[in-house]
Parts: structure tokens; C-alpha cells; sequence
């Protein structure tokens, strides 16, 4: 240690050669904070339930197919014919020992398939939020075992049938979620107030706790409504909420006996959790391409503090016999290394926590990513330390093998 | 204060073995100036290299300072080197990115010199070889014979007892040579055992110990074949124990 000012100035003189050595290290602490932050929303997304009694809930489709490719059989009224299809999967659904309630939805919160529309207070309004459109009976609020906070549900007299995907002539109201309701009215007045939800204004009549929406790592997640409705097309969707019985038995149940009264139909039935597992399963294959090129990059800075280190002892073997001849240990020769080593990763930290940040602030601004946070800084900055540590020992190493006696013997 | 009796060394290579040192008997004592010459190749620098414990020896004892050193762990070699010895090059071995002050400082860092004193010694030394102006300089910014200077001071800023100095003044014309020569000198008048290795003949003659070696061996070794000559040096009359 009483070498340190020495191995600084050293350094310093040959800053140049370092230079690199700093540069990678400052490369890789960015990238590797980066992804960590970026894969962030991910890891948050992966056990969290959003909101919604993920357990116990089932959710099912149900196509009726036609070759031909018409919306309902010859000679029947498309529109009627799938009222009472969907009256009649609602019915046997209901019959399954153990369910409890069962509600008809356009689609399943965070399946990366529900439709969104753009919110705003005023229709010519510059500012809206996009937001997961959902159309919902009297019983989805309930059926995904949503908190509501004020106002009040659906009445089975707000439903309508529509083979309208927008539902136009429908009840006008809507029940939003609280981050919603918080966006367009930040003063907390949001119920009974009117919005424009793409072309209908609706009028806030409920605000439930939360809300998923169309994606666990859109930034919008939070931001979604409901209105009241069916929607009469050959597409229906169900959301089944058990109650005592195993879901995986619901869910073996309800296949079977739609199924049966619709052999011709295409049926899926999956559970809440596993359609989150699908949508996020796009990012994991991304989050584990970004951990691998970490991986790499790591292995190449590695290797950068090995060669380094190397190349400065081959280069020095003169000057490393003759610190041997007048008194160095071996350990002061191996620690001379390392804290060269330190220094110069700590240099690279320096620059690499800059450049973090630099990058981070490109990453929210361009694709949403996470914020970086010291407490994602520190473990990197540790894991640098102690990685050009291990790479620089083994040359360290060798370095104190050098024989004094090279002092008097090279020219 | 440097005992050999009996030492020899060889050295292996993939192909042969070259026996550099065979049965050397020598004792040098405190306050002694010894001149160490012969031909290229006869085991001069191997020689110095065992005494001053940059290399071990094959057999044969060695006591350094009373103290029998064949045995010593490479940390306890490194320590008394660090304390005991001061080296001077023929290549004057300074360290190029390290300013004057810093070459002479280090080896007393490496043996954990208190700031202060190690700045008081290395002024000292630097003044002994009249180069105080020059602390700041870095190596490359010297002559041959002001880096040789400096070499010296780094050798005696720790307070050696014994100076092994290797053809000082090889790479060195006559006169900066003869400066050098001076500046030993000075050192051994003031207390310093040196042993040096000299091609120089005149070098060598002014030496108040002249030792000849030849293909390992000591051919001759004035403080025993023709004591007589050394009457100029009290230590040189007392007779070495080598009779052996
Ligand atoms: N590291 C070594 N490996 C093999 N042979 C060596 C080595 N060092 C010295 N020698 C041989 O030992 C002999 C003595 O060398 P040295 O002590 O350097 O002689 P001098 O200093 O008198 O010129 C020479 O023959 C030399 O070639
Ligand atoms: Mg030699």
C-alpha cells in the first residue's frame, strides 16, 4: 500500500495504454445496468398478479368456425344466432361444479390481445392516454375479483348486445381504473365526469383499484376501462372464476363441455396465469439475448483485463527483476498489479457510471425503458471490481515469479 | 560480513549444464573494497548474484552479516536485501517511469519507510551524489553518468552495509567514470563494505582488494596470495580465514 502513489503516477505516465482497458470497463457497467434496468419491468411483471385474483380464474374461447367462411349459419340472423350460442356457453359454463361466476369479455387482461383506444378529456384535446378497451357484462368486475373504489358496477340493464366492435349504441358509461381516472383528472374528481374514449363519451360511473391492460410491460398497463356490453360475433371470450375446485379441473370441465355442444367450434381454455406466462414469454427470449450478450461482453472484458495485465508484465519483466533485486516481496509485486489493475477498472467506473446514465436517459426517452437506480449501479460496480481482480491475478501471479537475478542478467 | 566457503553453482539449460561457480572460498569484511575481475564469462555477475541473494547457490555455505542465509525463505531474502544491500547495475537499472525522488525512495517503501524519513534519506543521498537539483527529473532526462549517480543513491539511501556493484562504470566514459569511482570510494571511506565487479584494470588496481577470477574459480585473491601490498587498508592486513 505505501506503493500506491507511485503505482498512480506510474499509471499515469502511461495512460495511454490504459486507456482502452478503462474504456471497455466503462462499456460494459453501462450495458450491463442497462439491460438490468431495461429486463426490470420484466422481473417485476413475472410474479406479479396486477390486480387481478389470478388464481382460481380460468380464461375461454370459444370460435364458431364456418368453412365458407359466413358469420353464422345459412338463413339464420348472424346477430341472434350468436346471443343465444353465447347465452347458451354462459349457461353450461355456469353448470361446472365449483364455478362461481362467469363473465363474457372482448379479451383477457394481459394477453396482448384486447384492443386500446385513446382517452381524453376533450375530443380536439393534444394529450390522450392510450388506454385497453375492455366491453364487459355485469359480472366482470367481479368475476376477475376487481377492487372497486367509488361508484358503482354494472346493472344487467347497462348490457347490450352488439355485433359492433365499439359497442356505439350502448349504455355511455364506463368503469376506469384508478392510474386512469388519476391521468385524466389529476385532481381526483374523476367520477361522474365525462371523457372521450376514441369516438364515444362516456361518462365515469366506477373506478376499481386496478386494471391490467393489453401488456405486463407496456408503460400504459395501468390505464384501461370497461363498458358495459356483448358482443355478439363468432368470436366470444369467457372469464370463469372457481371457487373450491382445482382450476386445472375447471378448465378440463369447460373444455369438454363446450366441446360437446359445439363440436364444430374452435375451443381454447387456458388459465389467467398462463396466458400472463405467453405474452411475457417474447420478452424472456429478448431479456435472455440481452443477458447473453452480457455474458459475452463481460467474457471480453475479462479477457481485456487478463491481456492488459499480461502485456504490462511481458513489457515490465526488466523492471520486475529489478524491484526484486532491491526488496520487493513477492506479494508487493502481486499487489503492485492488482492495484494497478483497481485503478484503472475504477477509472473505467468512473466513466462507465457517466455513460450509464447518459444511456439510460436515451433508453427512457426513446423505448420507456426503466430508470437506472444506484441501488442497480452498486452490485455492477462491485461485480467489475472483483471481476478485473480475478482476470489480472493469474498474470499478477506470474509477474512475481520473475527472478530477481533478471535485474543483473538482461541488458 | 560476507562468509563463502565452498560455493558452486551450474547452470541448466535444455542442452547443457555450465558450471559457473566451482568451490568458492571467499570472506569479505566490514569496511572492505573489493575489486572482482577476470574475463567475460568466468562467473563474475554469478557470483555477485549469490552474494547478494538474487540467486541461490547449488552447495557450499554462505553467511551474510552472521547470518547463514542458505536456508531463508524467499520473503526473508527479499527483506534482507531490502535492508542489508545496495545494488548498483552496469545498465544503471533505474525505473523509467518513476521520477529521481521515486527511484530512490522505493526501496525504501518497499521496506515501509515512514514518509518524513524517507524523504529526509533520499534528500540526503541525493545530495551525497550532488545531483539535489534533479529530484523531479525522470531517467530518460539524465546523462549515463548522472542515472549512474542516481543508482547510487537509491543503493545508499537505505543505509546498506554492503554495496554490490556490477561493472559500474561499463557503459561509462573515462571520466564520468572516474567520478564514480570517486563517489565509492567516498562510500567506503565511510564506513560501506562494496564489492564490485570491474573490468577496468586501472579501476581494479586502485581497489585496496583485488580478487581474480577465472572459469569459476578464484585464480587470485590479493588479500591472500600477496598480503603485503594492502598495507594502505587496515582491514586488508588481517589475514582471511579462507585456508582451507
Ligand atoms: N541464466 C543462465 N543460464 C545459463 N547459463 C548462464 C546463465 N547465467 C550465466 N550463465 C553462464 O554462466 C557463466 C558465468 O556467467 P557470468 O557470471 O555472467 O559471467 P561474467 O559476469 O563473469 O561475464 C557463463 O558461461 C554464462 O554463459
Ligand atoms: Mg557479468
Amino acid at each position: 500500500m505505501n506503493e500506491f502513489p507511485v503505482i498512480l503516477r506510474t499509471l499515469l505516465r502511461n495512460r495511454a495504454a490504459a486507456l482502452l482497458t478503462i474504456f471497455q470497463v466503462a462499456l460494459t457497467l453501462a450495458v450491463l445496468v442497462n439491460v438490468f434496468a431495461s429486463s426490470d419491468g420484466y422481473r417485476a411483471a413475472v410474479g406479479q398478479p396486477m390486480g387481478i385474483a389470478e388464481s382460481g380464474l380460468a380464461a375461454v374461447s370459444s370460435e364458431w368456425i364456418d368453412i365458407e367462411g359466413s358469420r353464422a349459419p345459412e338463413g339464420t340472423d348472424a346477430d341472434a344466432f350468436h346471443k343465444d350460442r353465447i347465452q347458451r356457453d354462459l349457461e353450461l359454463l355456469r353448470g361446472i361444479p365449483g364455478v362461481q361466476q362467469v363473465s363474457v369479455t372482448n379479451g383477457f387482461p394481459l394477453s396482448d390481445a384486447v384492443p386500446v383506444r385513446q382517452m381524453r378529456i376533450k375530443r380536439d384535446d393534444e394529450t390522450s392516454f392510450a388506454s385497453t378497451f375492455y366491453v364487459g357484462d355485469a359480472e366482470f368486475v367481479r368475476t376477475l375479483g376487481l377492487e372497486l373504489l367509488a361508484g358503482r358496477d354494472f346493472s344487467n340493464d347497462e348490457i347490450r348486445w352488439s355485433a359492433d366492435p365499439n359497442l356505439s349504441e350502448g349504455a355511455p358509461v364506463a368503469i376506469v381504473s384508478q392510474a386512469l381516472a388519476d391521468k385524466l383528472f389529476p385532481k381526483g374528481d374523476a367520477l361522474n365526469q365525462q371523457v372521450h374514449a376514441g369516438d364515444r363519451l362516456l361518462t365515469i360511473v366506477g373506478i376499481v383499484k386496478r386494471l391490467p391492460g393489453l401488456h405486463p410491460l407496456w408503460s400504459n398497463v395501468e390505464l384501461s376501462y370497461v363498458v358495459p356490453g356483448v358482443r355478439a360475433q363468432p368470436l366470444s371470450r369467457y372469464l370463469v372464476r372457481s371457487e373450491g375446485v382445482a382450476i386445472d379441473e375447471i378448465v378440463a370441465a369447460a373444455e369438454t363441455a363446450l366441446y360437446t355442444a359445439h363440436p364444430q367450434a374452435l375451443i381454447t381454455v387456458d388459465t389467467q396465469a398462463e396466458i400472463k406466462t405467453r405474452t411475457l414469454s417474447v420478452a424472456m427470449s429478448t431479456v435472455a439475448v440481452l443477458g447473453f450478450v452480457c455474458a459475452l461482453l463481460l467474457l471480453v472484458t475479462a479477457l481485456g483485463c487478463y491481456g492488459q495485465t499480461t502485456f504490462t508484465v511481458t513489457k515490465r519483466t526488466r523492471e520486475i527483476g529489478i524491484r526484486r533485486a532491491i526488496g520487493s516481496t513477492k506479494s508487493q509485486i502481486v499487489s503492485y498489479f492488482l492495484i494497478e489493475n483497481w485503478l484503472m477498472t475504477s477509472a473505467g467506473i468512473v466513466v462507465g457510471v457517466l455513460l450509464t446514465y447518459v444511456l439510460n436517459i436515451v433508453l427512457v426517452q426513446g423505448l420507456g425503458a426503466t430508470k437506472v437506480t444506484p441501488g442497480m449501479i452498486v452490485p455492477g460496480v462491485l461485480f467489475l471490481w472483483l471481476l478485473g481482480l480475478t482476470s489480472a491475478l493469474v498474470p499478477a501471479l506470474r509477474a512475481s515469479f520473475i527472478a530477481p537475478a533478471t535485474a543483473t542478467r538482461t541488458a | 560480513m560476507l562468509l563463502m566457503s565452498q560455493i558452486t553453482k551450474s547452470y541448466t539449460t535444455s542442452t547443457v549444464e555450465t558450471r559457473a561457480l566451482s568451490s568458492i572460498d571467499l570472506h569479505v569484511r566490514q569496511g572492505e573494497f573489493v575489486a572482482l575481475s577476470g574475463p567475460s564469462g568466468s562467473g563474475k555477475t554469478t557470483l555477485l548474484n549469490i552474494a547478494g541473494l538474487l540467486e541461490p547457490t547449488d552447495s557450499g555455505s554462505y553467511h551474510l552479516d552472521g547470518r547463514d542465509v542458505s536456508s531463508l525463505s524467499d520473503r526473508q531474502r527479499s527483506r534482507l536485501r531490502s535492508e542489508l544491500i545496495g545494488f548498483i547495475f552496469q545498465g544503471f537499472n533505474l525505473l523509467p517511469d518513476l521520477s529521481v525522488l521515486d527511484n530512490i525512495e522505493l526501496p525504501l517503501r518497499l521496506r515501509g519507510v515512514k514518509s518524513a524519513e524517507r524523504r529526509a534519506r533520499s534528500t540526503k543521498a541525493l545530495a551525497t551524489v550532488g545531483l539535489s537539483n534533479r529530484a523531479s527529473h525522470h531517467p530518460a532526462q539524465l546523462s549515463g553518468g548522472q542515472q549512474q549517480r542516481i543508482a547510487i543513491a537509491r543503493a545508499i539511501a537505505g543505509d546498506p552495509k554492503l554495496i554490490l556493484a556490477d561493472e559500474p562504470t561499463g557503459n561509462l566514459d573515462s571520466a564520468m567514470s572516474e567520478q564514480i569511482m570517486e563517489l565509492l570510494r567516498e562510500i567506503n571511506r565511510a564506513g560501506t563494505t562494496i564489492v564490485m565487479v570491474s573490468h577496468d584494470v586501472e579501476h581494479a588496481r586502485r581497489a585496496a582488494r583485488r580478487v581474480v577470477i577465472r572459469d569459476g574459480r578464484i585464480q587470485n585473491d590479493s588479500a591472500r596470495a600477496v598480503p603485503a601490498i594492502d598495507v594502505a587498508h587496515p582491514m586488508a592486513t588481517a589475514m582471511p580465514l579462507a585456508m582451507t
